[in-house]
């Protein structure tokens, strides 16, 4: 009697024709791609999500040669698979770019600190060096302070604008004069929506943009992912098994985006491809000319609602700024400075030694989730 | 709410209706919309002198003033919805009011335009016959309508189909013969979900509106859009694509040039929401005119009571819903604590403006007309990449020659075979990024279309004509 080898009971022997994959017709198709509703085997995901990557890079021509490059890496799956993806693309088609891992230590005890780990590992995994810039070094307030101070409903406002400060603060100390962020399909079109709801009308043409870049800064931005779906994003890493840390921060969300969150959620599910006909939208949004005002008197000084007093004129000057900090502002005084100032009057004189009465919500979860019986 | 609540206008009528934080009598209440209505009517040069009473004056002799008021003929489309009867109804009370104060001359007539599905056909004239009798009866020389069939707009002498490649978006077209034709609702059923439905139908609609008043030579179309619908329509037109539209049909302002001639459009409705609309149906007494509509009774005192035997309303499944009722109900979510929102999405798409045309000549959509300023294919195809990982090994390879073989490949053939005969046969045609994403969701992702639609839509609409003769017959027997 010959030897038939044991069925290999993870393989299923056969494949009927209907479940191949609809690209290369010849393995088993296992994800449905939301902007096309195509069945495509895993292989075949790999190259179009990698190669859809690489064409929105040199399309937009995002990378200069010998650049060296800092990732916003949160340890979130966007950012993970933003540093996989890209060292692997300049391995594959030599952008000759330098990759560095660049980090932000909100201060957020119990979330940041237990992601920042997996940004250590990921540095290890890619063999990527990482920097880590903290609140607390550049503002001397951590995220866990400032709530405490003024509360959970602000904190997505501070923390917003705190960390855009700081990416550009830490690339330029590192010599860094690019920063990528893993901003995806599904943020980007959100945003487009809110500029809609919220009628923020000067945000509203610019909010596709792949590439920011200001004349006052040497310091540009792009989302590579800008065309990549959040799904795929997340498909991609489990599939690739990367190591990424996926619990969301533990302050408020900010309840308005919660609400447009909600109706891309129910939009995508009648019409998956949505999220980039959004997108295709956004990018094709355009204000008529503005009226003409009547000249206000000369010497003027415009005081906005938020308390900041705006440039002479009151137009949008590329690359002022800030007078105390230095950093690019739209106004006299940046919208961080504005915020510290704040903070600052409503700090406590005094404070207990070893206090971490401040230690937030997150804090709390882990001790929790760390106790057994 | 108390029962006893004073209107807060005129302090001595009792509230009827809620509305902006404000009790109002019904007196007063009707006045509140009626006179946001007059506002819009009123926004320009343009319109003033259409709906204003012309006297001869140191330009103009006592004919050409009385030629002006005949010669200011408006377009009223009436879906038998809320607002468009009660845009009907503000109207006809302008009318009444100026034949009172200007010893019977008025400053403008209005025509009445239906659009109608076959079985929909008895409902709405009896429905139309009712409003000319009852509601119209005073201004009935003012006053005509016409009713068009949907169907009509496929009367053409030649067709095309217009077929979309999945692989590379691209959108052609080949002439077919006539016998190829389809009916608006064959067309309608083999769209594969609902919002690709109402996308088509809204196409269609619009297009013997806009049609219509072009060759009838009227001043103006007035849309009974509400504030709230129009928010919905900002928000649906960016989800579906189409945000380059929105400047476009938003403005009231400048002439719209879409059927060759120039044409004006207004929605006097504008600043009236669809609560308010619905709430002075209820108490002026319209809600009997209304066809396939149902009000809502948020805004007023004493709610309308439920019949006992009614069905709850069902509620729908997200996957069944249009992206326009997705748009709805999510400002009716947020009514409560973000109640502004929905004015800001108007008065946000208000301020918008065509895009840059990054084509190299002016062209318009083969299927909804509207000005292409992007090439959507192309931009498609940059960011989605069909071309697959290569067959690694002996194992695949036979898969791959199964497929070949198998049921599967043919049945996909089907929608192959027209590809590539439509590859070899057709031409290039120009779709907007909307119309590709509705394209994709018909059977065959193709669909017959009428490559000329001439002057036949005027021939089939004179039949259907209610004249006062047709009126005075119905009287009569």
């Amino acid at each position: 009697m010959s030897f038939t080898p044991p069925s290999d009971p993870k393989k299923p022997k056969s494949i009927k024709v209907s479940q191949l994959c609809e690209l290369c017709h010849s393995r088993k198709a296992l994800i449905k791609r939301p902007k096309n509703l195509q069945k495509i085997c895993k292989l075949c995901f790999f190259h179009v999500f990698e190669t859809e990557i690489h064409n929105t890079i040199i399309s937009n021509n995002l990378f200069e040669y010998g650049e060296k490059v800092a990732v916003g890496a949160s340890g979130g799956k966007d950012s993970t698979v933003l540093a996989y993806v890209l060292k692997l693309l300049n391995e594959r088609y030599n952008y000759g770019i330098q990759i560095v891992l660049l980090s932000i230590d909100e201060g957020i005890v119990g979330y940041r600190d237990d992601s920042l780990a997996t940004v250590k590992r990921n540095k290890e995994q890619y063999g990527l060096p990482l920097e880590i810039v903290s609140y607390r070094e550049l503002y001397d307030w951590t995220m866990d302070e400032i709530v405490a101070c003024a509360g959970v409903r602000n904190s997505c406002t501070y923390c917003g604008v705190f960390r855009r400060q700081a990416l550009d603060r830490g690339a330029a100390k590192l010599g860094i004069r690019h920063v990528v962020t893993g901003h995806n399909a599904d943020d980007m079109a959100e945003t487009v929506l809110m500029n809609i709801l919220r009628g923020d009308v000067a945000r509203l043409e610019k909010s596709t943009a792949i590439m920011t870049q200001s004349s006052g800064s040497p310091i540009k931005r792009s989302k590579p992912f800008k065309y990549s779906y959040q799904k795929e994003i997340v498909l991609y890493a489990h599939y690739k098994k990367l190591d990424y840390f996926s619990t969301e921060c533990t302050y408020a969300p900010e309840a308005f985006r919660g609400t447009a969150r909600e109706l891309m959620k129910n939009l995508e599910a009648v019409r998956p491809s949505c999220i980039i006909d959004i997108i295709y939208s956004g990018e094709s949004l355009r204000l008529k000319p503005k009226r003409t005002k009547r000249a206000p008197p000369a010497g003027h000084v415009e005081v906005c609602s938020d308390g900041s007093v705006s440039l002479n004129g009151g137009d949008f000057v590329d690359g002022n700024r800030c007078e105390r900090c230095g950093y690019l502002s739209s106004n006299r005084i940046c919208k961080a400075c504005m915020l510290l100032e704040g903070l600052q009057q409503n700090r406590a004189k005094l404070s207990i030694d070893r206090d971490v009465s401040t230690h937030g919500a997150a804090r709390l979860t882990r001790t929790l989730e760390q106790l057994t019986f | 709410m108390g029962i006893n609540q004073l209107c807060k206008r005129c302090k001595t009528a009792e509230a009827a209706v809620v509305s902006r934080k404000e009790p109002f009598c019904i007196a007063c209440f009707r006045k509140f919309v009626s006179l946001k209505q007059r506002k819009q009517m009123m926004s320009d040069q343009y319109f003033q002198d259409i709906f204003k009473v012309m006297y001869p004056d140191k330009k103009k002799t006592a004919e050409e003033a009385e030629r002006l008021n005949q010669g200011s003929r408006i377009l009223v489309p009436l879906s038998f919805g809320s607002s468009s009867i009660v845009m009907l109804d503000v109207l006809n009370d302008t009318l009444t009011e100026q034949r009172e104060m200007h010893r019977g001359k008025t400053g403008f007539r209005i025509d009445v335009l239906v659009c109608y599905l076959k079985d929909d056909l008895e409902e709405l004239k009896r429905k139309a016959e009712a409003l000319m009798t009852v509601k119209l009866r005073d201004n009935k020389n003012s006053v005509k309508v016409h009713l068009v069939d949907i169907e009509s707009s496929m009367n053409s002498p030649d067709f095309t189909r217009i077929h979309l490649q999945d692989s590379t978006y691209m959108v052609r077209n080949a002439s077919v013969s006539a016998n190829e034709a389809q009916s608006v609702k064959e067309l309608l059923s083999s769209c594969s979900n609902r919002s690709a439905r109402e996308d088509l139908l809204n196409i269609i609609k619009t297009a013997i509106i806009k049609r219509f008043g072009v060759q009838g030579g009227y001043k103006a179309i007035l849309w009974g859009h509400s504030t709230t619908r129009l928010a919905d329509e900002i928000m649906s037109l960016v989800v579906k694509g189409r945000a380059s539209q929105i400047a476009n049909a938003l403005n009231d302002s400048e002439e719209d040039f879409e059927y060759g001639e120039p044409l004006r459009n207004l929605h006097p409705m504008r600043d009236i929401l669809l609560s308010e609309i619905d709430a002075y149906c209820f108490v002026s007494d319209l809600t009997q005119y209304l066809h396939k509509y149902k009000p809502q009774d948020t805004l007023l005192v004493n709610k309308i009571p439920v019949a006992p035997d009614a069905q709850p309303p069902r509620a729908k499944l997200t996957k069944n819903m249009t992206i326009n009722e997705l748009a709805r109900q999510y400002f009716d979510g947020i009514e409560g604590s973000y109640s502004n929102v929905i004015s800001t999405v108007v008065r946000t798409g208000a301020k918008l403006d065509d895009p840059e045309n990054s084509l190299k000549s002016k062209v318009r959509c083969g299927i909804c007309n509207n000005t292409v300023f992007c090439d959507g294919s192309h931009w498609l195809r940059n960011i989605t990449v069909t071309s697959s990982h290569p067959i690694e090994d002996a194992e695949e390879e036979a898969m791959f020659r199964a497929w070949s073989a198998s049921e599967q490949g043919k049945v996909r053939g089907e929608y192959l075979k027209l590809t590539s005969e439509m590859e070899i046969s057709g031409h290039e045609f120009p779709v907007c990024y909307g119309c590709i994403l509705t394209l994709g969701e018909v059977k065959h992702k193709s669909l017959i279309w009428p490559s000329s639609q001439s002057n036949s839509v005027e021939s089939v609409i004179e039949d259907f004509i209610i004249s006062d003769e047709s009126d005075s017959e119905h009287e009569g027997h």
